[in-house]
């Protein structure tokens, strides 16, 4: 959940309320989700994971692959390292985020804007297993047998126009995160499926550091 | 005004002419630009592909996914129902999405122009013997070849410049006295290829877009 969260600032905003998803029911309980949700948080100091990001173009009937590893450390700390079919990273630190491609390095407040604060938020909400209650999305939860998936429908406008939703899957077991689905309001969508997640890995400070 | 001074109208010379066939391509698309006293850069992937419809998408987006902009050109005499309603121009051209940050009639027109000219949507009938719908007329100039057309959404006459026709290097806008963008790529494969890479230059505005060749090898069709 931490690293699905963290991974919204980039791609900034939208969700909204979508039909019961294929194969899940609503949960019948949510404040047990909620309850596991700040347990697991409790615990988990850092995270490292590969991810594989798949972006669906409905219209073209086409999708673009990249890969790349994901790293978090509490509390406010993420490394998105996009490693193929290109070079990219984001870094996001105490509010500041740092951009990189094969050619410039830029860097961004993301106090200055309130979508970026809108996302910050959602990603400390997270963090802190708090998002139920962050006033920018409606959240609804379901469940499988082997995962939970909490849809978030932004209510901010400027989210609104970005995004239809975001969908965080969330394994049953650990409360990590499988799979962070983005649909655009066109239809349009990216999933990123997280494998290999290991926890409480020691992080170098270097690979947060906003230059 | 003609920017090219003692050329003579060359037309046998013309064919076979550059005209690309879009299939799929993706660039790495690295964009800089500034606007008075801000500057700003930002990079993604450009997708451009021929769907089944035999319409040309163009898709750029950024590196998370993000949607910048989707443009498409649709065959004469057809327009899909699910555009209905959307602005259409000559060249059967439909703006299908852009982020609010881009959604500005400068801006589109500008990447519009520069679509057209890269892509000559309009001159695909240039290799028959069929006449084309564009106006056009080839030169040789110091051991080159210069192709001066009209291609619809560009005001001004744009040259296309090669050693030959075919393996051109070089697409020019001008305005009455001078040139207004510049495309510049690498020895393109063949005349019906699109380059590998390419740079696009603003001189009257303060833009440069690079295409770089992206490295994906997954299969992409779903």
């Amino acid at each position: 959940m931490r690293s699905v969260v963290v991974l919204l600032f980039p791609v900034l905003f939208v969700v909204s309320v979508s039909a019961q998803p294929k194969g899940f029911k609503p949960v019948a309980n949510v404040s047990a989700i909620q309850q596991g949700l700040q347990q697991s948080t409790a615990t988990v100091q850092s995270i490292q994971s590969d991810f594989t990001q798949t972006k669906h173009l409905s219209l073209l009937a086409d999708k673009i692959t990249s890969r790349g590893k994901f790293y978090y450390r509490k509390e406010d700390k993420v490394r998105i390292e996009y490693t193929s079919p290109f070079q990219y990273l984001v870094v996001m630190n105490s509010g500041q985020m740092m951009v990189k491609d094969e050619q410039k390095t830029s860097k961004v407040n993301t106090r200055n804007s309130k979508t970026m604060q809108s996302v910050n938020r959602i990603m400390l909400d997270c963090m802190r297993g708090t998002v139920f209650s962050n006033p920018d999305f409606k959240v609804a939860a379901y469940e499988s047998g082997a995962n939970y998936l909490l849809s978030l429908t932004p209510a901010n406008e400027a989210v609104k126009k970005l995004f239809k939703q975001i969908d965080v899957y969330l394994t049953r077991a650990s409360f990590d995160v499988d799979r962070l689905t983005m649909t655009e309001q066109g239809g349009d969508f990216t999933d990123m499926d997280f494998s290999r997640t290991q926890h409480n890995i020691a992080l170098n400070d270097a690979l947060f550091k906003v230059k | 005004m003609m920017p090219y001074r003692k050329m003579s109208s060359y037309a046998s010379a013309l064919k076979p002419h550059y005209v690309p066939v879009v299939e799929r391509k993706v660039y790495r698309a690295l964009v800089d630009g500034g606007f008075l006293l801000k500057r700003f850069h930002l990079s993604g992937n450009l997708l451009i592909k021929q769907t089944n419809d035999s319409a040309i998408h163009a898709v750029f987006q950024n590196e998370m996914g993000l949607t910048f902009f989707h443009f498409a050109w649709f065959p004469k005499n057809y327009w899909p129902p699910q555009q209905e309603g959307r602005l259409r121009r000559d060249d059967s051209f439909a703006l299908i999405s852009v982020i609010p940050q881009l959604d500005k009639p400068a801006v589109i027109r500008l990447l519009h122009k520069d679509f057209a000219m890269l892509l000559m949507r309009q001159c695909q009938e240039l290799n028959n013997y069929s006449p084309p719908s564009v106006e056009y007329e080839a030169y040789p100039c110091g051991g080159r070849r210069i192709t001066e057309m009209q291609i619809g959404p560009v005001k001004g006459h744009v040259y296309y410049q090669g050693k030959t026709c075919a393996f051109v290097d070089t697409i020019q806008e001008w305005g009455r006295r001078r040139p207004v963008t510049t495309i510049s790529f690498a020895p393109l494969r063949s005349a019906t290829a699109l380059p590998d890479s390419a740079v696009i230059r603003h001189h009257t505005a303060n833009l440069t877009i690079q295409l770089l060749p992206h490295n994906a090898t997954e299969p992409a069709n779903e």
